[in-house]
């Protein structure tokens, strides 16, 4: 067989890789909660998780609350502990006194 | 996740409100932590910096990802009732194949390139035999769980096993006879890869008798790439990382602004333990000096470079190094035997932890400087507030008090370097933990 002609054949030979990934954790779709019928009337709280300034972002929205939308009432919170911690004292709060939620920025 | 928190387990309905830049990144957390339709109403980038009148902008401007109006997406977000796919309760297994399918080298070169499963750099084919051979290099079976994976905390752990960790470390080019650091890396379940914004790097350590066993550097151009064995157990760790968590993909599970040149083999070297005049650094963290140690940290990419300690001025020009290193990442000093010989002349440091309790003692900023630092605003600060110590007694110092920027624990030294000259950098990082790699002979 000449040179060339071996080269080819490597070069259309098929080889078996095995795959580098890992084992994903099986997903179980979660319910999302229930939606309000409208935001009037109701207590929608802001919730800061202390990223950058997103305190300032969310202050500037319950601003335009303020003067688009007066019927809903907000109440501008920040999370405690740092933006990926849980606060779970907030959130029972949350649970009790908010019928929704806008939180930012991000996670 | 805490949008997700909320809907669940505390039954409020939520708008998730998100950069542009996250978009990707959101919405897979959202799929892989079982709300793949929540609602999210994303806001330009950046926030930090701007002023409120340029924040209000934002909120009476159009959602960038969907052109909308972003209130009118916040409203609806709380508002829209749920439709019959939004309550789906569905449940399914993700599986990932052991082999793709069979093709030419130059095909699957391109398709290991185009799944992302690479440091774009040329790999090895992880083939069958090369595996089996890899896999000899350790007396584990090739099934055993090593461990679980993530990018960063708010996404799902991925799990793997010593065949797994074995195709990485193949595709890293690495020998058999590294395969057991390999594997005492990939037990640590600490990341190289980190999806986080600052673009941070690991680095690793090794202690121990396996450093000759295997030809290791921590002479000349340790840090360096000039040594088989440091830069493909660096390179197999970067590529299990990415690979074994679920991918490291930029806009999606991989968002460091500026990238991080680490990254590439992770800053993998070995302590010169021979000319180091101190413990080595396995034994300061409970191992016995014959045992083999791999020592891992995180959040590199901070740097300060100096040479040598000059009689009058040195501890002036160490303490500018140390405000000179973000204060969010404790501070390594990676030290040439020459320097750290010239510590012990210089200031009497016949220990580490000597040497450490002076860094700390030195390192310090006026408190109202540091806790200005974006970084401690959205890292430390709100520990602060929670009571957490040393930073809630730090939070009491006037503005101008000079207060230590680095906890004591948090600062290390290691002894690395060729004695061609007395150079001697610190990096910024955090110290993750120490493996035994016996345990992965």
């Amino acid at each position: 067989m000449r040179k060339t002609e071996m080269k080819e054949n490597r070069k259309s030979e098929k080889i078996v890789a095995m795959n580098p990934m890992g084992y994903p954790p099986t997903i179980t779709q979660l319910e999302m909660a229930p939606r309000l019928d409208s935001l009037d009337g109701k207590t929608v709280y802001l919730v800061d998780v202390r990223f950058d300034d997103g305190d300032i972002l969310l202050q500037q929205m319950q601003i335009w609350f303020t003067e688009h939308k007066p019927k809903v009432k907000t109440v501008f919170v920040r999370k405690s502990g740092v933006y990926t911690q849980d606060d779970a004292k907030l959130f029972q709060e949350i649970k009790e006194k908010a019928d929704a939620v806008i939180l930012g920025i991000g996670h | 996740m805490h949008c997700i928190r909320l809907e669940t387990e505390y039954g409020v309905p939520t708008a998730s409100l998100q950069t542009e830049a996250f978009e990707q990144a959101v919405k897979a957390v959202a799929y892989a932590n079982g709300m793949p339709r929540q609602r999210f109403v994303f806001v330009p980038m950046p926030v930090m910096g701007k002023s409120p009148l340029e924040l209000r902008a934002y909120i009476d401007g159009n959602d960038p990802v969907t052109g909308k109006p972003v209130m009118e997406e916040v409203i609806e977000a709380l508002t829209r009732p749920l439709s019959e796919e939004d309550k789906k309760k569905i449940s399914f297994d993700r599986s990932t194949p052991g082999f793709v399918e069979p093709d030419t080298e130059e095909n699957l070169h391109r398709l290991f390139l185009e799944n992302q499963w690479t440091d774009r750099l040329p790999i090895i084919l992880p083939t069958e035999e090369r595996v089996a051979q890899m896999l000899a290099g350790t007396s584990h079976k090739p099934d055993e769980v090593v461990g679980r994976m993530r990018p960063t905390s708010t996404r799902e752990a991925w799990e793997y096993t010593v065949e797994k960790v074995a195709v990485n470390a193949v595709m890293a080019g690495a020998k058999p006879e590294y395969f057991p650091v390999i594997l005492a890396l990939a037990s640590t379940g600490a990341t190289a890869r980190p999806s986080t914004t600052t673009s941070s790097a690991a680095m690793v350590v090794v202690n121990g008798p396996i450093r000759h066993e295997i030809g290791m550097n921590w002479g000349i151009g340790a840090m360096g790439p000039y040594n088989h064995a440091n830069a493909t157990i660096g390179r197999a760790y970067g590529l299990l990382s990415q690979n074994l968590q679920g991918g490291s993909e930029p806009g999606m599970t991989y968002l460091g602004s500026q990238g991080n040149n680490y990254g590439y083999n992770s800053i993998t070297f070995a302590e010169n333990e021979e000319r180091s005049p101190w413990e080595p650094f396995h034994v300061q963290h409970g191992f016995k000096p014959e045992d083999s140690v791999v020592s891992v940290f995180s959040g590199c990419r901070t740097t300060a470079f100096q040479l040598g300690l000059r009689e009058k001025h040195w501890r002036e020009h160490v303490r500018n190094m140390l405000r000179g290193m973000n204060p969010h990442n404790s501070p390594t000093l990676i030290l040439d035997p020459i320097t750290a010989r010239q510590f012990i002349d210089r200031g009497g440091f016949d220990t580490k932890e000597k040497l450490i309790q002076w860094i700390h003692d030195n390192a310090t900023m006026p408190a109202g400087v540091y806790w200005d630092y974006q970084l401690i605003q959205n890292y430390v600060y709100p520990r602060a507030l929670n009571g957490e110590e040393p930073y809630a007694t730090m939070l009491k110092a006037a503005d101008d008090e000079l207060i230590p920027i680095f906890r004591l624990n948090d600062i290390h030294v290691v002894v690395v370097g060729g004695e061609t000259n007395g150079y001697w950098r610190i990096m910024g990082c955090g110290y993750q933990k120490s493996v035994s790699i016996d345990e992965w002979r």
